[in-house]
């Protein structure tokens, strides 16, 4: 980008204006985008939120199917700082466990004496990192192997939600993105036929209408019901649900590219149809088209969790935020952790991915952005 | 690398365009139907250029975009070098394409706003198929200088440059296939006016360098005089008036034309002029008047006026006039 502003071959006064003067697109962009402060804090959650579900492996302290008999419904636990008002630095209290003699249930007492100081880039079970290396270092741990550190709690089977809310959210966060996917590669071929070629506006235009009638999940249930339940399948029929939104805009927007002169110089010039369509059109429909990629990532996360939670969505071996509230549920009134987690995970992200499509959507309206 | 115009042969007798009776009608929501353009015909020789000039709604602009097909026309030919564009194929189109270029009235929406100027401008060389690599560099190079901006340019995006630097690249852009025929719509209405000469000269030299055939479409009659050889006077989407510019200016026969040129400002606030009124607005294309679709406004209309189209009579060498009246009024 920075090329653009040498020029060589004018003046030093002329030089200097057009320095002042020249900053990219993506840098007013940006310089616009950073004042709207929830969006940017969005944005930053978000991209932590993706890399800790990306290193998974490491940032979590326990693999999410590692099953502690020993250590169920454990709740979640607090770290401390002062021990007997000494400062010891970060570390949590040991767990010591009974079985209550009359209900016969397992209860959880912190033990005072057993500290557990909370070691950094600890050493414990070992990961294969998607296959790329091994290794047994994670972003923290405590050093007794009989103990464990469970910030968010244990489940039914003792297995650590904190760790499990990670690995969820990397499936949740892969769901969300495929169906973006899946929803643009329809919407943006549909939307472009229909607004692009006259003749097949009507056509294309009630198929989307039609296809916008239906309830959201409604449509998805029973496009899963038809596909047979699998996580390709979820993906696939959340896409086809949320693709006529894209469509819709892709081809409003067309609509207008369509009649502009740049679009008539590339007709002029007789380029082929296909390239002026992505070119010139799908180029400049871009901003609006990633807003409600915004709202879409959000609107899929929740629909998975939604099927996952009503049982006709990714099976319930396969760690999500919806399997995991849908597994929670049975407890809910005993081990509200196990749902309550999770859920949170859920309504950050999607408050998360709101928020930031709002900014987004502010920053790039074309009666501000006119010029970019 | 572009051909100076001495190379081409001055065969005086055919033209280059030859526009006959072109019609274009828009079917609109209940099946009303817009005027736009009904039996428009004028012939533009190589290397000359004739200026299309009518008030805004005259269908001017249509007429330009549907001799290029741009627009399908409805009925009539547009003849290039002896090919009626009109009668080919979308596919045999194509091939005449890179010979039939246009530049937009408006240098904002003209340029892809996603495109970088190089990009801009190779989209036009690829049309001809022209190499990749250090040879396009040069080429848009070459372009850029031709139409006044620098190389260095080349890497900019359309919103870092001024009106009038865009109406240049969309120039640039126009000349990279090398066309035989130009439709300039209104490029300098949308300038500022200090701006607007340089591009009339930019467009005049190069129209010369280059040996261009040009159809200049605009509102404003001195530009047009400036500029053109021969000039068609276009009113409700018909041809009133064509000549050489140079007659029509000096010796106005048709009523519609002596009323735009009265009305033309003349920077000279002691020349007395006799204003001929030209009152209202320009009829609706939906319904346009029955026989003459000037006589509503026209000072000298008479009842004969509404009954048929008036003929395109030649008065004088290459000059026609569709008036029924012009004999007594020019007595007169």
């Amino acid at each position: 980008m920075t090329d653009q502003t040498i020029n060589t071959t004018a003046a030093p006064a002329k030089d200097r204006k057009e320095d002042l003067y020249t900053a990219t697109p993506a840098q007013l962009i940006w310089r616009r985008f950073t004042k709207h402060i929830l969006a940017v804090v969005s944005l930053w959650f978000l991209v932590i939120l993706a890399l800790c579900a990306l290193f998974a492996d490491m940032v979590a302290p326990y693999a999410p199917f590692e099953v502690q008999r020993l250590r169920t419904l454990a709740p979640p636990t607090g770290i401390h700082l002062f021990h007997e008002g000494r400062f010891v630095g970060p570390f949590v209290y040991g767990l010591s466990r009974e079985r209550d003699a009359e209900t016969a249930r397992v209860l959880y007492e912190t033990d005072p004496e057993a500290v557990l100081p909370i070691r950094l880039f600890h050493q414990g079970d070992d990961y294969d990192f998607f296959g790329l290396f091994q290794s047994n270092i994670h972003l923290f741990g405590v050093d007794d192997r009989r103990q464990q550190i469970n910030l968010l709690g244990t489940d039914d089977l003792g297995r650590d939600i904190f760790s499990r809310v990670l690995y969820s959210g990397r499936t949740s966060l892969t769901v969300g993105f495929l169906v973006v996917g899946v929803a643009s590669l329809i919407g943006i071929f549909l939307g472009l036929i229909a607004g692009f070629f006259r003749r097949a506006d009507g056509p294309v235009s009630r198929l989307i209408d039609a296809m916008m009638a239906f309830p959201d999940i409604l449509l998805a249930i029973a496009l899963v019901a038809a596909l047979g339940p699998s996580a390709a399948n979820v993906v696939l029929a959340l896409g086809i649900v949320y693709a006529p939104r894209l469509a819709r805009v892709v081809r409003a927007s067309t609509l207008v590219i369509r009649e502009l002169p740049y679009v008539e110089a590339a007709r002029a010039l007789a380029v082929p149809t296909p390239v002026i369509l992505v070119r010139h059109v799908l180029r400049n429909v871009t901003s609006p088209l990633l807003v409600q990629a915004t709202f879409i990532f959000a609107q899929a996360i929740l629909a998975e969790a939604g099927l996952s939670f009503l049982g006709v969505g990714i099976s319930p071996d396969i760690p999500t935020w919806g399997t995991m509230i849908s597994i929670g549920r049975q407890f809910m009134s005993t081990a509200e952790w196990i749902m309550l987690f999770p859920g949170l995970a859920i309504v950050i992200t999607v408050l998360a991915l709101q928020l930031l499509g709002d900014g987004l959507r502010d920053l790039l309206d074309p009666r501000l952005a006119k010029d970019i | 690398m572009i051909e100076t115009s001495t190379a081409k042969p001055q065969n005086g007798e055919a033209p280059l365009v030859a526009v006959e009776g072109l019609t274009k009608r828009f079917v609109g929501r209940g099946g009303r139907t817009v005027h736009a353009v009904e039996d428009v015909s004028f012939s533009i020789r190589r290397g000359t250029t004739v200026g299309l000039v009518g008030e805004s709604g005259s269908g001017k602009t249509t007429a330009g975009r549907a001799i290029l097909r741009l627009i399908e026309p409805t009925s009539g030919k547009a003849v290039f070098d002896g090919v009626d564009l009109c009668s080919l194929s979308e596919r045999a189109l194509r091939a005449y394409r890179q010979r039939l270029q246009i530049i937009f009235q408006d240098p904002f929406s003209s340029l892809n706003p996603r495109m970088r100027i190089d990009a801009i401008i190779g989209e036009a060389l690829d049309a001809r198929g022209f190499p990749r690599g250090v040879k396009r560099r040069e080429r848009v190079a070459e372009l850029l200088t031709l139409v006044g901006l620098s190389p260095d340019h080349a890497r900019r995006f359309p919103h870092e440059f001024s009106g009038g630097q865009r109406q240049r690249i969309g120039i640039a852009r126009a000349l990279a296939v090398e066309p035989d025929f130009v439709v300039a719509d209104e490029p300098v209405s949308a300038l500022d006016v200090s701006v607007q000469a340089q591009v009339l000269n930019l467009l005049n030299d190069l129209q010369k360098r280059l040996g261009l055939t040009l159809l200049f479409i605009s509102h404003d009659l001195s530009v047009v005089e400036y500029l053109c050889d021969e000039v068609v006077v276009m009113y409700l989407g018909r041809v009133m008036e064509r000549g050489p510019s140079r007659r029509v200016y000096a010796n106005p026969r048709h009523p519609y034309t002596k009323a735009l040129l009265a009305t033309a400002p003349v920077p000279d606030p002691t020349v007395e002029r006799n204003r001929v009124p030209l009152a209202g607005d320009i009829p609706s294309p939906l319904d346009p008047p029955s026989g003459c679709v000037f006589r509503t406004r026209c000072p000298h209309a008479i009842p004969a006026c509404a009954e048929a189209v008036p003929e395109t009579v030649t008065v004088e060498r290459d000059h026609a006039v569709a008036c029924i009246r012009q004999d007594e009024l020019e007595t007169a």
